[in-house]
């Protein structure tokens, strides 16, 4: 038990009628980095709210290091990086991460802050002269300043460019490489894939897979199939065993199977003429699109 | 209770860099105070001077305590700030009162300034204790006003904070005698005004101005509806923090 800084059992939390959370169990050994994945309305900020003790489960338990939200949000043990949360006008970026240094028991120093968070070079700066990019570093440095030991982060790169967000990926390894714990929410899946040790996705409020990221790559998409086939009939390679998904170029077929050996015995039985077969394993992206659909039809 | 003290010196801080609290709680009551006793100085008498610069001073130390937060507020709240210090160790508690005793602080400079014009300007003269009792007496007595504000701040969208807050802000000063003395209103309305907060607050300057004292029924007045706009600001902040965060 004391091993395990977020559990969620059996948490269901409703929204007039909408269904944020269905029955959502998940545990999070202490220094994990685990992405909370999903597309907009699948649950990730409602559990982010629950963890942080701003709101509460119509039914299950939440716990953070074994007691309530609050009282690890209270006691300093949890840092957050909210989705949109604006920033005070009218004093410095230094200022402002010194404020919140001040509001916790072990903070990090303020040069050192400075410069894991990047703010360093704009510390000077009002905070309503910033860039949208410097007001994210300014908002990740606001959520470490307390040194916290499980840090949660909301979508932390929306917005950002390209070149932006792999440093922000950077200051987020370097954080947890302390051994600490963090949990971020996304759609990014290629986030997920760079920054976790571990992927939660979530679709309508419910977990649809739970895994590395090579798990959730094998198990939920299944494989790829490619060959060159003259005069590809779309609706017969769709009725192939195990396929789920057909795309057609030309002559090219990528077929996404939940059973690649199926698919070519079927395609060799039922004389399919084709050449230069590959299989290869499915990525990410396509996992997740294939686990969010199943749970669609599903639905 | 944890940072309410540095929290407190953060806001008093942004809120004196801030020039649109500059503009509107000293330079408008001192500007609007030298303008009306040229304009009418003349004619009044030494006690003309008095009633203005006492009128003018209660003014501005009840526009600050409640202006400084209520639009503000509605606008932080918009962009979600209450909510990121919500997930620090800073209470929700602490996160109020540090909004209500900033805007008891920020209304002290435009108290002293108005008066302290009142004094080189016009020559209001009172004894030493009156003017102690005066200060001292409206400098408590913003403390509901504070409440309000914040009760407003929180109670409306951004979009509607800045006129809902100029209507309660003439309203309560114009009914409660802050513009005009209380004196030549009709009789009923005098009957009516008596329960303004606004009316009991004017009634501490004005009885101080006198030679009074402090009556104490208008400070169990504003006690009282300290009380009220308290409770309805911490209502309005715990109701706001459970639909921001869907």
């Amino acid at each position: 038990m004391a091993d395990v800084a977020v559990r969620f059992s059996g948490v269901s939390k409703r929204f007039g009628t909408v269904h944020a959370l269905n029955g959502v169990s998940f545990s999070i050994p202490k220094g994990e980095v685990v992405a909370l994945l999903g597309p907009n309305g699948a649950g990730k900020s409602t559990s982010v709210s629950l963890m942080l003790g701003l709101r509460e489960p119509d039914a299950g338990a939440v716990e953070i290091f074994g007691g309530r939200a609050e009282q690890a949000v209270r006691t300093g043990r949890v840092g957050a990086m909210l989705q949109s949360s604006g920033l005070p006008p009218g004093l410095q970026a230094r200022e402002l991460i010194d404020f919140v240094r001040g509001l916790y028991p072990r903070p990090t120093g303020l040069d050192e802050l400075l410069q894991a968070s990047g703010c360093a070079e704009f510390a000077s700066r009002p905070v309503e002269r910033l860039s949208g990019g410097q007001v994210q570093r300014l908002r990740f440095a606001m959520a470490i300043a307390g040194n916290p030991e499980l840090l949660f982060l909301d979508e932390p790169t929306t917005g950002f460019d390209v070149d932006t967000r792999r440093r922000f990926w950077a200051s987020i390894h370097t954080f947890a490489a302390s051994g600490r714990t963090v949990l971020f929410a996304t759609h990014y899946l290629e986030e997920a894939d760079a920054i976790a040790d571990r992927i939660i996705v979530m679709q309508k409020g419910r977990i649809v897979a739970d895994g590395s990221a090579a798990s959730i790559k094998a198990g939920g998409g299944g494989r790829i199939v490619t060959f060159h086939s003259p005069d590809p009939d779309r609706s017969r390679l769709g009725a192939l065993d195990g396929v789920t998904k057909v795309d057609i170029q030309g002559d090219l077929v990528r077929l996404v199977s939940s059973d690649s050996d199926a698919t070519v015995r079927a395609a060799v039985v039922g004389g399919m003429p084709f050449r230069g077969l590959e299989i290869g394993g499915a990525d990410l992206e396509e996992a997740f699109l294939a686990l969010v659909n199943t749970e669609e039809a599903a639905g | 209770m944890n940072g309410f003290g540095s929290d407190l010196w953060l806001e008093v801080r942004r809120t004196l860099r801030n020039g649109r609290y500059l503009m509107f709680t000293l330079g408008f009551p001192a500007g609007f105070y030298l303008l009306f006793t040229m304009l009418y100085g003349r004619e009044a008498s030494g006690a003309g001077y008095n009633f203005n610069a006492i009128y003018m001073a209660l003014m501005a130390a009840y526009g600050a305590a409640m202006n400084s937060n209520s639009v503000a507020l509605a606008t932080e709240r918009a962009g979600g700030r209450c909510r990121q210090l919500r997930v620090t160790p800073l209470g929700s508690m602490a996160y109020v009162l540090g909004k209500v005793a900033t805007a008891i602080c920020v209304a002290l400079p435009a108290l002293l300034l108005v008066s302290l014009l009142g004094v080189l300007v016009h020559h209001v003269r009172m004894s030493g204790g009156d003017w102690v009792v005066f200060v001292l007496g409206t400098w408590i007595g913003t403390i509901p006003f504070a409440a309000l504000g914040i009760l407003m701040g929180y109670a409306l969208d951004p979009q509607s904070a800045q006129g809902g807050m100029m209507i309660v802000y003439f309203g309560l000063s114009i009914l409660g005698g802050m513009w005009f003395p209380y004196q030549i209103m009709p009789h009923t309305m005098r009957v009516m005004v008596r329960i303004l907060p606004s009316y009991h607050f004017a009634s501490i300057g004005w009885n101080a101005v006198a030679g009074q004292g402090i009556g104490w029924n208008n400070v169990g007045v504003l006690a009282l509806y300290t009380v009220i706009f308290g409770f309805g600001a911490m209502r309005a902040y715990r109701r706001d923090e459970a639909r921001e965060y869907a």
